[in-house]
């Protein structure tokens, strides 16, 4: 295995990389393409696909506009005050439908206020958008256009009992990894010469370690713990910090030492501590 | 009383205060107000959806799983659980190169309960050093409702998982058929599934949540939706005078002591217990969840069970987590006549696993509606 930090928090790294003299563009969060092996985007910025969600949401937004329709009224005495937001009151998130078809004057109607207004669309060049900050859900909606109800073909959609078909928009709280700019990361390739495998003698354990990529600090495992009966979601991890291993000694007693990894599944992420005792 | 009880039908335009009012509310419950088709189609509706999602979807966008190697000691368990505020958490077993089990909040109440008795086989001293492992094995021969081999000697139940690609559907028919709360979802990969990763802990509210979430806005299409949960006689209720009802319904006074309450939880087989005062209403709620507030300040090494009452346990509870009061997070309630959508939002926070259906005004607890009874009742087992 690689050189093993004598820091608490420090980590294991699996790759051998003498941090002198190679590249770091592996850890590195911005883009460094060297000698243009990596010829991709970089990895989180979402391309347009066909999903209505174009926007990232950053902070929470205050909802513009709170529909009367959507509170039940709450006796007081039986209010459920969460530790955060309840979902379905919860943070707008601004989204945007459009059309792109034919029209001269379309309108949108969905199932987030009942289907109670008609709100016109505003073109823009071939297409006709509309903004709206809804909470999270799933939403159907259809249009109007010049008159006739159509739902867009090109977007997810569904069908009721009567035939009527309508679009559908499911609106998460975070916007998901795009799978193909991710699979398609190849860590570049490492360079050919500068490996050799002789044991290390005891020259090399007289220098010091060589000092961790400060990058590797972003981990989530050191996110405090929250106290709240439901702890914050988490944040996306950097991926920088992804298929690396932590250790903690000693925090959680005296013999008990705690490992750490961040991993991706598809377009999740999982962070996994396992406590384990260490054996004299 | 009995004979009463016959002739009540006539007498019901003079029943007096002998009788409670909520009697007469009670019978002509009994006529359906929703029809059967109602009922088949939301209950298809549902079926359909929970087959065509999978577990894929519940995984939070950024989440994290804590598990505990099989070889870890008892009492260092329980301060992880404590410490992270973990109801669950699954084993490792790194010789066998898998996730063996579970440990839960259940194990503790054991645990202690077994500390407590004279002539046990664990003292305080050996917890120290009694491995989960070990402590699982000795849970073999308490013989709780265990699964015999072929010889009549209890063998261990074999870890209840689920996989990522799995439907929905099949999650929650594991959940209600195994009886339990939370299941792992492993992904398993390599030769014959040996290399495993685990991706999050599903229960039957992340479930519930993804219902709530697609039909929130579609309600019409759920009929059954918009009756009120004593009509469709949902979760378990005390039982009224003169009835016969099989289960009696357990309720403690906060001056009931802890031993007692982990004894009822343990055989009554419920997950919670609600306090009530003499009148019988809604003071708190006891869970299996809480044993965790006694690793506090080591709590579980200085009390005997039976000396500290119910009321004490929950304030140690309390200090460690002073921004949830009573009727914040602890306690969700509900009222007999709020529709099954409105009890199925609440459900669907993380956290909740009950409501208490409670009197308007007087708090009098009149049953409690958990998450199994919901999915029961929505999947038709």
């Amino acid at each position: 295995m690689g050189n093993v930090n004598a820091r608490e928090d420090g980590s294991n790294s699996p790759s051998g990389v003498e941090e002198g003299e190679s590249n770091n563009s592996v850890q590195e969060e911005g883009i460094i393409v060297p000698d243009g092996l990596m010829g991709q985007s970089p990895p989180h910025s979402p391309r347009a696909t066909h999903s209505p969600l174009m926007f990232t949401p950053q902070v929470p937004v205050v909802p513009l506009q709170r529909p009367d329709e959507m509170q039940i009224p709450n006796l007081s005495w039986m209010q459920t005050s969460s530790g955060y937001e309840d979902m379905g009151d919860g943070v707008g998130i601004p989204t945007m439908i459009t059309w792109s078809h034919d029209g001269c004057e379309v309108a949108v109607e969905g199932s987030w206020d009942n289907w109670k207004t008609r709100i016109a669309l505003q073109r823009s060049g071939k297409d006709f958008t509309i903004m709206k900050v809804l909470p999270s859900g799933v939403y159907q909606y259809r249009f109007l256009v010049d008159g006739l109800w159509k739902y867009a073909p090109d977007l997810p959609s569904t069908q009721d009992d009567d035939g009527n078909v309508y679009n559908i928009l499911d609106l998460q709280e975070y916007v998901p990894d795009d799978l193909e700019s991710i699979s398609s990361f190849e860590p570049p390739q490492s360079p050919e010469t500068s490996y050799n495998n002789l044991q290390l003698t005891a020259e090399d354990f007289a220098k010091e370690p060589p000092l961790v990529p400060p990058h590797l600090q972003m981990t989530l495992l050191n996110v405090p713990a929250s106290y709240m009966e439901i702890p914050p979601p988490l944040s996306r991890p950097q991926h920088v910090v992804l298929n690396h291993l932590y250790m903690q000694k000693g925090k959680s007693g005296p013999s008990v030492v705690a490992l750490g990894s961040t991993h991706r599944f598809l377009a999740k992420y999982v962070t996994v501590v396992l406590y384990k005792s260490m054996q004299r | 009383m009995f004979v009463l009880r016959e002739t009540a039908w006539c007498r019901m335009i003079n029943v007096k205060t002998t009788f409670r009012e909520d009697y007469l509310d009670r019978t002509f419950e009994g006529f359906a107000q929703y029809s059967e088709a109602d009922l088949q189609l939301s209950r298809d509706r549902i079926s359909s959806f929970l087959s065509t999602h999978t577990v894929y979807e519940l995984l939070p966008d950024s989440g994290k799983v804590t598990a505990l190697d099989v070889n870890l000691a008892v009492k260092q368990a329980f301060h992880v659980l404590y410490e992270q505020g973990l109801p669950m958490v699954p084993l490792w077993d790194d010789f066998k190169g898998r996730f063996v089990g579970v440990l839960s909040a259940l194990d503790f109440i054991l645990i202690l309960r077994e500390l407590g008795t004279n002539g046990s086989n664990l003292t305080e001293e050996e917890l120290e050093t009694h491995t989960i492992s070990a402590w699982k094995v000795g849970k073999l021969q308490l013989n709780l409702k265990r699964q015999m081999d072929g010889n009549g000697r209890p063998c261990p139940r074999p870890l209840v998982q689920a996989g990522p690609y799995d439907s929905l559907k099949e999650v929650a028919l594991k959940i209600l058929q195994n009886k339990v709360a939370t299941v792992p979802i492993i992904h398993s990969t390599g030769p014959a599934g040996s290399c495993q990763e685990i991706l999050y802990l599903a229960s039957l509210s992340d479930i519930l949540k993804c219902i709530c979430r697609h039909f929130k806005h579609s309600s019409s299409s759920l009929p059954i939706l918009q009756q009120p949960v004593s009509s469709i006689q949902l979760g378990t209720w005390v039982p009224r005078i003169g009835e016969a009802n099989g289960r009696p319904f357990a309720m403690l006074r906060p001056t009931a002591s802890l031993g007692s309450a982990l004894a009822l939880l343990v055989q009554a087989d419920v997950s919670s217990i609600p306090i009530v005062d003499d009148n019988d209403s809604l003071l708190d709620i006891y869970s299996r969840s809480d044993i965790t507030a006694l690793a506090k300040d080591k709590a579980y090494a200085q009390i005997h069970l039976d000396e500290m009452n119910i009321h004490q346990a929950l304030q140690l509870g309390q200090d460690a987590n002073p921004s949830l009061g009573f009727n914040g997070q602890r306690c969700q309630m509900c009222l007999r006549s709020d529709p099954l959508h409105k009890v199925m939002e609440r459900l669907a926070n993380p956290g909740v696993r009950r409501l208490v259906i409670v009197e308007a005004g007087s708090k009098r607890v009149e049953g409690i509606i958990s998450l199994s009874d919901v999915f029961r009742f929505l999947l038709g087992v």
